[in-house]
């Protein structure tokens, strides 16, 4: 055995928290660095690209390249999956508030500008024909009325596009987080079962609506097609209201328990 | 210093994988022996701070591991048997991971990989099982963390690479540092070895030091077999047994032979060895 322990009373202090979350970052760093690189370039292709099917109005073109940025922060956090280095995230020594900081950070805040900072730039600076506030209120239920306020806010292409690809990478990380085996494939399956739920939810909530409403309204009645059609129109811009406002509280509320979830997961992670 | 307090672990299906275990690990190099599924790599495991004990504690330097506290987390590293390293190399892997150790030694790292003749630039990836074990072990031996754990070290190692492994493991540990090896190959690092301790079914049987086995327990080798030997088999036409220390062997002598020893713990004198090893009334 080496008798050198010169070094034995070695005492370092701990480093700040803010040093502690640059630690993270440079520890991460390997398995993010092409991740970020190939964001970049991905994220100024799409700018463009965005650019261009907005000024030629095509809508299909348009949508696909807003799904491919949510895609993007979506999946953005396997790459925490990487190397499968279980057993040094968890030894690794850098408190759990800062490991959490950096991760969700990364998540929520460095893959979103990454990926959208350009696109929304591009919108911003060379306005189409087409966005996402422009197509919904071009919908029949919005023709010839102002859109409200709040609802204008809520639809914006940002923050669509946003909560729509940060919600679900707040999954992802869960998942890559908690998962110990198949993280990659786990998280994947999990991320589509809870979509399915989603959507499957607010289409049945949706669906159930309607026909109420509309079994409410012509109980007794004869019915007119024309009236029928206006009162359809009706019963739709009544509820575009509370499913929009509803489902960005409930976005909001679901990306904060996430992040509770994943803090606390980090915290108290084991091989 | 590591110590252990009625440390308890049992795995989500209920099986107890470690029983009441309370010991202490001082600075040197401890072997950790035990049966396939005694419980040696969820002890390292709890050691390390990658499980969590149901019941009791296991502190380094007064801290337990469990809180994952930065101040205890970096004294503190395990290399497990089927571990990957998150970065491209070695060269990464300093860079990411290194710095976060206040005693890592970047020169000492730089002779262990050369000892295996590893370049730090090359690819994880494009090395073999053997040649990754190698710079893993080069790696974590030059962290100079005061608890360092190794889980069965020498798998996939070649005959040379398992001397080097030795070699640098004498040259690179410091007298301060605890470093627990898990390992069914003992003769490889046999000489390096300051203490033994042995599980069995997740019980701790004992925890001493190599000169206590020694003065408790003489092996012996002969072609005749020894009467009143606690435990004697045959290997390679020579009768080896572990005697007492006692009587008409007080002045026996025969260096620990690791491997006999693990053999007699499973044969009916392990109760006699078991008080032996842990009886401190005639130090």
């Amino acid at each position: 055995m080496n008798d050198n322990n010169s070094v034995a009373a070695m005492t370092v202090p701990v480093p700040w928290l803010w040093n502690q979350i640059a630690y993270a970052c440079r520890y991460y760093w390997p398995r993010l660095k092409w991740q970020v690189i190939w964001y970049a370039i991905a994220s100024f292709v799409i700018a463009v690209l965005l650019a261009v099917t907005s000024h030629y109005n095509l809508k299909l073109l348009y949508l696909t390249l807003a799904l491919i940025v949510s895609l993007m922060m979506i999946f953005a956090p396997l790459s925490f999956a990487r190397y499968n280095s279980r057993a040094l995230d968890i030894t690794l020594p850098i408190s759990w508030v800062a490991k959490s900081i950096f991760v969700i950070g990364y998540t929520v805040i460095v893959i979103p500008l990454l990926s959208m900072l350009l696109p929304v730039l591009s919108m911003e600076l060379l306005p189409g024909e087409v966005n996402i506030k422009f197509m919904m209120m071009s919908m029949k239920v919005f023709e010839e009325q102002d859109m409200p306020p709040i609802l204008e806010t809520l639809v914006s292409t940002r923050l669509n596009i946003y909560m729509n690809g940060v919600v679900p990478a707040l999954f992802t990380l869960f998942f890559v987080i908690l998962f110990r085996y198949n993280i990659v494939l786990k998280t994947i399956v999990w991320d589509v079962i809870i979509a399915a739920i989603v959507y499957i939810g607010l289409i049945s909530y949706t669906v159930f609506v309607i026909f109420y409403k509309m079994t409410e309204q012509f109980a007794d009645e004869d019915v007119d097609p024309a009236e029928a059609e206006a009162i359809a129109d009706t019963v739709v811009h009544d509820m575009m209201m509370p499913i929009v406002v509803g489902s960005s509280i409930g976005w909001m509320v679901t990306a904060v328990v996430l992040i509770i979830l994943t803090a606390w997961k980090i915290k108290n992670r084991q091989i | 210093m590591i110590k252990l307090e009625t440390l308890s672990f049992a795995y989500r299906k209920g099986v107890v994988t470690l029983k009441d275990v309370t010991t202490s690990f001082p600075p040197g190099i401890h072997l950790l022996l035990g049966e396939n599924g005694a419980g040696k790599t969820t002890l390292l495991e709890v050691m390390a701070g990658l499980l969590r004990p149901q019941y009791g504690e296991c502190l380094i330097d007064g801290i337990d591991v469990a809180t994952h506290r930065p101040e205890v987390m970096r004294d503190v590293f395990f290399l497990g048997d089927n571990m990957t390293f998150p970065a491209k190399n070695m060269a990464e892997m300093v860079k990411c991971h290194a710095f976060l150790y206040p005693r890592f030694n970047g020169e000492l790292l730089k002779s262990n990989l050369k000892a295996f003749g590893i370049d730090e630039w090359q690819p994880f990836m494009k090395m073999s099982l053997g040649t990754r074990r190698k710079a893993q072990l080069a790696y974590a031996l030059s962290l100079g963390t005061e608890v360092l754990l190794l889980d069965e070290p020498a798998n996939g190692l070649d005959i040379k690479a398992k001397q080097t492994l030795g070699n640098i493991m004498a040259s690179s540990i410091d007298m301060d540092q605890t470093v627990i090896v898990s390992t069914h190959t003992v003769q490889d690092l046999e000489n390096l070895f300051d203490g033994v301790a042995m599980l069995s079914n997740g019980v701790l049987l004992f925890n001493t030091t190599m000169e206590r086995v020694a003065s408790r327990l003489a092996f012996t080798a002969s072609v005749q077999p020894l009467p009143g030997a606690l435990y004697s088999e045959m290997r390679l036409g020579l009768y080896r047994a572990v005697i007492e220390m006692s009587g008409e062997y007080a002045d026996a002598d025969g260096k620990p032979d690791l491997n006999l020893l693990y053999n007699a713990v499973f044969s009916p004198a392990r109760e006699r060895i078991i008080h032996l090893l842990n009886d401190s009334e005639n130090e």
